[in-house]
């Protein structure tokens, strides 16, 4: 370790001080879930939950490991989808890289603690459906569906959705979701920076509730905003989606 | 946002030990603490933001020993559609169906909705532009300023922010008990002006509850807002109504939620019918005055009439 | 007479148009929009890409008098700290009026203030001044920006305009006493230029009182030859009334966000979304850059929402593409400026309070009005082209004495963004005139205006006399829209006089109806001048036809509506028809005003340009064809993107199989030169018709219910009807109806954008505290086309986008009245509002 590291990561150091530094500072190099079964042992027998601390030239890492089964019980061990490169001596994370499976793609991504899900989305990941408009949880344009629920990806820290299960309009359009059709069909985009996050919430409603009525349509929306006030061609869409899917 | 660091909380004892260290913030569904950071409201930046979320075991809706209990993860959208909570509990559920919009209901939790921080909009002005009262400063900017949407009861601490929760006063209607890491805290005590804080709750406290006892009569909730989702409440209003007794509290009126004490000693007992509860609704208001029009300044005094309005509507509802 | 008899007019017959009016087409920008693949400018990312930010001043006015920025040049990451003083800064301020820009006095008036990159000094709240900093991530940006210490003179400010002129009010622009005085005269052009008809008086702000250069100007127009004392004499009955509006936002989904980078051969690459890609715009900015204006390649993705304001004037006052741009060469690698959603809530074009006199017989026939309005300016940008409140009755009225008195003062409140559109007072004022006239008489807003309907104090048998001998179809507008738009909600079983209808569920309902003129932008037929025509090419491609144009999309589809009209003009398939985006330097490109203000979806200059070019194509396709299939070019026609014979359409070869004809072009010069056999209509002349043709109508009627005890107001119920003329794009236009009169129903109900009075602050610059309708608050509504084939664009079409919006911000107050039976004075009509009407409060 430089002087540096050794300082950042000794206890005298700041918070504020460190989270300057930790731009700078080499993590520790990613581990894969490899090196941590091997190292707390896949198929041990359970004692309790263990926790290994991992040392690696270059830094340090630490990483938790969840053991489930019964006392006794053959273990399987659970690698959880995140990497720590960067933290305080009180373990407090400064950095740190993250699985996410989007769209059913599992992705590794660094991420600082303050990075919203939605930047991560669009600036590091390059998927630019989910639109930053309001960036206070107030317009409904950066949705995208986080195991099952339609989620504001800006009111959420990326780090906050390690190992979660996301679905964006990408994928919704990858998969030829009718919605994106039938949001065609019914002339729902003006400038269209708001469409996406209307395809999304409307897809969650769909996976939820395959026959909505219309006024469960218009409360499923009206968290999304729309300047160009398209609004009156959502729920149409949303319905002719509905009947393609097989509802009635 | 600027950074912070993070810590996940696996229990509630680690999450207390950390928050006990200071500098930081608990986040729970984000929706209301990540505006803050973003917005950068307070004169010390978080220095650690410590994630209750992955403290398992406290989403729950449960009735048990008499009581409904709800773990204080739950997300508001699953009391909102909770069917024991909408039939029996019917207040809190309208309540959590109001609160902010379809999706935030998808991440708040009704830990975060009744700790959240106040909306007074010198108080939430980006990069603390205003360093009010509740911010360690020496003047509330709302008292001489635009108060259109403040407390019509007066200040407490010289502040004049209203709680904006729609489930606190449902809460408080409903005689609920919240269950912390330390202690358990009637509803009717829980809110306080700290700073910058709304609730009594020390620094390292974490709701891990909320306690319900079995309402003796039927209970409604509703909400005044400019629009129908989304917004905060210009006024709300929760009430218990029924086997001979009465419990009304209305919110968003006064910095802490306001139990309209005379509106239950005219409501205990009586019929429910549009001449008590009108009754009801001016005694609730009794004591309110609101601010007077200044400059561009419309003062509040409207929120008297709404509030009025809301207590008399919310008792008819619970007939 | 029937439409036939216009066929040199109109073009074609509208049973001739294949794919003009064809519903079921996918808008071209359809799936890109759906799906997420749309790339705005905020969502560009290149290579290498630095990240920005410009501070924002935290005072209302204030000037830097000293700024350290050595701690934010240290934090790692940064990579360059541009400040106000920094020499790479032309020293030059930016005057519009300079001769070496070359603006006309149209293109110079809306800059009310000099222009400056960084400042140092802030005429208002959230004003970009002071330092921009470039580093690796915003993270770094952030922080080094919160390390910069200012020293500030903070100075003496004023955001109420009705104490602008007061004594002891403070000057908030100083230097309007010092600068060009042809700031003043922008003033004096843009309202005499709007009302070429009208005779004005103008008076100039600064003399007398110390602080009266917070007067912009006041002035007052006339219709000519009117006499208000005669006018009033002849009333039957005369009334006053006043209304203010509070300061409204466009509140754009997508924030400003500027990507600039050097290209090796010296050019300034930048994505920036724009709503129109504007030639002027780079000049602008290559004087207050000091470089040749030559050397700008300009990216313009969609945008998200603009409203009128992603334009010339805002990008040009915020100064991100010049920031970017040094900050770009500092580091030689490419950055993005971006703003925060605080800092993108531009608008404002309404804030005032005005004041009307009418006088009207008890049949509703007005006789003379005159108004005085106060206006606020805000921020550093105006685009005031009507300050007057008779404009929109001199052009749908005959009434025949109008005047008007406008008044603009100077306050210190947060930027300028156009918010669809500058109109919107003119379009109040007609709107409160109508209704209170209306309500004295007890009938509905429709009868007023029948009985008044007219032009430029002109009656009916005149427009008719003028169509006629204009070759424009001679319909009565009115008639059509009102018919349409009362049958579409029952009107005349449910209309009722103000305050008379309780609803079961304890509301009072209340209407309100208002007819108005179309908007138009351009749609004129242009004259055989390259000025007058947009830079487009249109090329044969193995059997397509590729329309190379400028972009410029504000969600009105403007590609669709071209590629619908090439299509049906050369006789090709709509999907044979391919748009093309052209992003290039500003160098020879012709000013252009792509569908600026989302006027014309359907059609503007632009499209003209493109029926020019198609009818040049087809000539020389058949030409061509000729050749190969040995015939002569007469014989031949081009049918669903094939070669026929006219006298077999059988004998068809497709259009990609005739080799020769994948060398054909179409261009403006060759258009110039062939104009005499593209039967290309004059433009009617509007002399002798003031404030323009604007022949089609439109009329929207809205419903609300109050809630007396709350003071709370429901929109309930509403249609939007708009005369297009001819719809090209049918859906295209219902959306911009319905989406038009949502927006306006926004905007005068429940938007607001509200200042600390202490300290000029903003309080509500966000979304949760500015307020724009749900799906959960919109009425239930229709947007109906009817097409009376008036316009003055291809086929008789004409424009539509921006007047929903502008009429219908202003029909809410008096739908309230028509429920309460009494006036709210005050946009928007807050509960507050409302129940002090009702004496609640």
């Amino acid at each position: 370790m430089t002087e540096k590291e050794k300082k950042n990561n000794s206890g005298g150091v700041s918070r504020r001080e460190f989270l300057k530094d930790a731009g700078l500072l080499v993590g520790g190099t990613a581990i894969g879930s490899s090196v941590l079964l091997a190292a707390c042992g896949d198929g041990e027998t359970v004692t309790e939950m263990v926790t290994k601390t991992i040392t690696e030239q270059g830094g340090t890492s630490t990483k938790t490991v969840t053991v489930t089964g019964e006392p006794g019980a053959t273990a399987t061990v659970t690698s959880p989808p995140i990497t720590v490169t960067a933290q305080t001596e009180a373990g407090e994370i400064a950095e740190a890289i993250i699985k996410l499976d989007i769209n059913g793609n599992e992705t590794s991504v660094m991420v600082r603690p303050n990075w919203t899900l939605q930047n991560v989305l669009n600036d590091k990941l390059g998927l630019t459906g989910a639109k930053e408009w309001c960036d206070t949880g107030a317009c409904g344009s950066c949705t995208v569906i986080m195991d099952g629920r339609p989620v504001l990806s800006c009111m959420m820290l990326a780090i906050e959705c390690t190992g979660k299960k996301i679905e964006t309009v990408e994928g919704i359009a990858h998969a030829n979701h009718p919605l994106i059709e039938t949001y065609k069909n019914n002339n729902c985009m003006q400038c269209g920076y708001c469409t996406p996050g209307f395809v999304v919430t409307a897809k969650a409603l769909l996976d939820k509730n395959p026959n909505p009525s219309r006024e469960e349509i218009i409360d499923a929306l009206s968290g999304n905003l729309c300047r160009c006030s398209t609004y009156p061609q959502h729920v149409p869409a949303v319905q002719e989606a509905a009947q393609k899917l097989g509802g009635s | 946002m600027k950074r912070f660091l993070h810590v996940d909380a696996t229990t509630v004892e680690e999450a207390s030990e950390a928050l006990a260290k200071g500098g930081a913030m608990a986040i729970a569904g984000g929706t209301d603490a990540l505006g803050t950071l973003k917005d950068n409201i307070l004169p010390d930046y978080t220095e650690v933001v410590v994630n209750l979320k992955t403290i398992e075991g406290l989403s729950y809706i449960k009735e048990e020993g008499g009581m409904l209990k709800i773990g204080a993860l739950t997300l508001l959208d699953e009391i909102a559609h909770s069917d024991v909570v909408s039939s029996k509990y019917t207040a809190l559920a309208q309540a959590a169906s109001r609160t902010a919009s379809v999706h935030l209901r998808e991440m708040g939790t009704i830990g975060g909705n009744i700790c959240q921080m106040n909306r007074c909009w010198y108080f939430r002005n980006p990069d603390n532009k205003f360093n009010c009262l509740r911010k360690g400063g020496g003047m509330c900017y709302a008292m001489m300023g635009d108060n259109r949407f403040h407390s019509i009861f007066g200040a407490v601490k010289a502040c004049i922010a209203v709680n904006p929760s729609d489930t606190a006063p449902a809460l408080v209607a409903l005689n609920a008990t919240i269950v912390t890491n330390k202690r358990e805290i009637a509803a009717d005590d829980f809110w306080d002006v700290a700073t910058p804080g709304s609730t009594v709750l020390d620094e390292d406290e974490i709701v891990t509850e909320i306690q319900i006892p079995e309402p003796a009569g039927k209970s409604a909730f509703i909400k005044f807002a400019i629009r129908k989702t989304i917004d905060f409440p210009v006024v709300n209003c929760a009430a218990m109504v029924g086997g001979g007794e009465a419990r009304i509290c209305l919110n968003a009126v006064y910095n802490l939620p306001v139990r309209a004490t005379a509106a239950e000693e005219a409501m205990a007992g009586a019929t429910i019918d549009e001449a008590n509860a009108e009754a009801a609704g001016e005694a609730a208001v009794t004591g309110a005055s609101g601010f007077p029009a200044n400059g561009s300044n419309p003062g509040n005094k409207y929120k008297v009439q709404i509030a009025r309005t809301l207590v008399k509507r919310t008792i008819l509802a619970c007939a | 007479m029937p439409a036939s008899d216009y066929t040199y007019w109109l073009g074609k017959e509208k049973e001739d148009l294949k794919w003009i009016g064809k519903r079921g087409l996918h808008r071209l920008d359809a799936d890109d929009k759906a799906t997420g693949k749309a790339i705005f400018g905020r969502d560009v990312k290149l290579p290498g890409m630095l990240y920005a930010r410009i501070m924002m001043s935290p005072y209302a006015r204030a000037k830097i008098k000293s700024m350290d920025t050595s701690e934010a040049e240290k934090l790692p990451g940064v990579r360059a700290v541009l400040r106000y003083d920094d020499p790479i800064i032309p020293k030059r301020i930016f005057n519009p009026w300079d001769p070496d820009i070359g603006f006309t006095a149209g293109q110079a008036t809306p800059y009310a203030k000099p222009m400056y990159i960084l400042g140092p000094e802030a005429f208002f709240e959230g004003a970009p001044l002071g330092v921009a900093i470039a580093a690796d991530d915003l993270d770094i940006v952030d922080e080094a920006m919160e390390l910069v210490k200012v020293e500030w003179e903070v100075l003496p400010f004023n955001i109420d305009y009705e104490k602008a002129l007061d004594p002891g009010t403070p000057i908030v622009y100083d230097y309007m006493t010092e600068w060009d005085p042809n700031w003043l005269f922008g003033f004096r052009y843009a309202i005499s230029s709007s009302y070429a008809d009208e005779e004005f008086t103008l008076e100039p702000g600064w003399s007398g009182a110390e602080n009266a250069s917070n007067m912009v100007n006041k002035s007052t127009g006339y219709l000519p030859g009117t006499d208000l004392e005669a006018g009033f004499a002849e009333a039957d009955k005369t009334i006053e009334f006043t209304f203010k509006r509070t300061e409204s936002k466009a509140v754009s989904p997508e924030i400003l966000s500027t990507i600039a980078q050097w290209t090796d051969n010296g050019m300034l690459e930048i994505f920036q979304h724009s709503q129109d890609g504007i030639k002027k715009m780079f000049d602008v900015y290559a004087l207050m850059m000091d470089m040749p204006k030559n050397r700008f390649l300009h990216h313009n993705g969609y945008a998200g929402g603009s409203f009128g304001g992603q334009t010339l004037y805002l990008n040009c006052f915020h100064c991100q593409l010049p920031i970017a741009a040094f900050l770009a060469k500092k580091t030689g690698a490419p950055v993005k400026v971006l703003y925060k959603r605080q800092d993108n809530q531009f608008g404002e074009m309404d804030e005032g309070k005005h004041h009307a006199k009418v006088g009207f017989k008890n049949d509703g026939t007005i006789t003379a009005v005159q108004t005085e309005g106060l206006f606020a300016q805000c921020g550093d940008l105006r685009l005031i082209t009507d300050t007057f409140g008779v404009g929109h009755l001199l052009s749908c009225t005959k009434i025949p004495n109008l005047e008007g008195t406008g008044t603009t003062v100077n306050v210190n409140k947060h930027a300028f963004g156009a918010h669809r559109c500058e109109q919107q007072i003119p379009a109040h004022y007609k709107q409160e005139v109508y209704s209170h006239v209306a309500a004295e008489c007890g009938v509905d807003e429709g009868t007023i205006a029948k009985v008044n309907d007219g032009k430029g104090g002109h009656g009916l048998e005149y427009l008719s006399e003028y169509r006629h001998n204009n070759n424009i179809p001679d319909v009565n507008g009115l008639d059509l829209v009102l018919e349409a738009a009362k049958d579409a909600v029952n009107f005349d079983e449910k209309f009722h006089t103000p305050g008379e209808r309780k609803l079961p569920n304890g509301k009072y309902h209340g209407m309100c109806l208002a007819p108005h003129h179309e908007f138009s932008n351009g749609a004129n037929p242009p004259a055989p001048d390259p000025r007058s025509l947009k830079k487009m090419m249109l090329s044969c491609n193995y059997g397509q036809v590729h329309i190379t144009g400028l972009k410029g999309d504000v969600g009105v589809d403007m590609r669709t509506g071209i590629c619908r009209a090439i299509a049906d003009e050369l006789g090709m398939n709509f999907e044979d028809v391919i748009y093309s985006h052209l992003d290039e330097s500003t160098e020879s490109r012709p000013e252009t005003w792509l569908s600026g203000g989302g006027a014309s979806l359907t059609f503007s200059g632009h499209v003209w340009t493109s029926v020019a070019l198609a009818r040049l194509l087809k000539i020389k396709i058949l030409a061509f064809a000729a050749i190969a299939l040995e015939a002569n070019a007469e014989d031949l026609d081009i049918v669903d993107s094939n070669v026929v014979f006219k006298d077999d359409p059988s004998n068809a070869t497709p259009f990609g199989s005739i080799s020769s004809l994948h060398q054909i072009t179409a261009t403006i010069p060759d258009v110039v030169m062939d104009w005499g056999k593209l039967d290309i209509p004059s433009a009617p002349s509007p002399a002798g018709l003031v404030a323009g043709l604007y022949m089609c109508r439109s009329c929207n009627i809205l419903e609300v219910e109050v809630d007396p005890e709350t003071g709370g107001v429901e929109i309930v119920n509403a249609v939007a009807v708009n005369d297009v003329g001819l719809a090209v794009g049918p859906e295209t236009c219902e959306g911009q109806a319905y989406g038009g009169a949502i927006m306006g129903y926004s905007t005068g109900s429940i938007e607001e954008q509200i200042y600390d009075p202490g300290t000029g602050v903003r309080l509500n610059p966000n979304f949760i505290d500015y307020k724009i309708l749900t799906l959960a608050d919109i009425p239930n509504i229709e947007g109906i086309i009817v097409e009376s084939r008036m316009g003055t664009g291809p086929y008789g079409s004409c424009g539509i986008g921006e007047d929903n919006t502008t009429f219908c911000s202003s029909m809410v107050t008096a739908a309230i009245h028509n429920a309460i039976g009494k006036w709210v004075d005050t946009y928007p009509p807050t509960p507050e509002r409302v129940l002090k009407a009702l004496g609640k409060a």
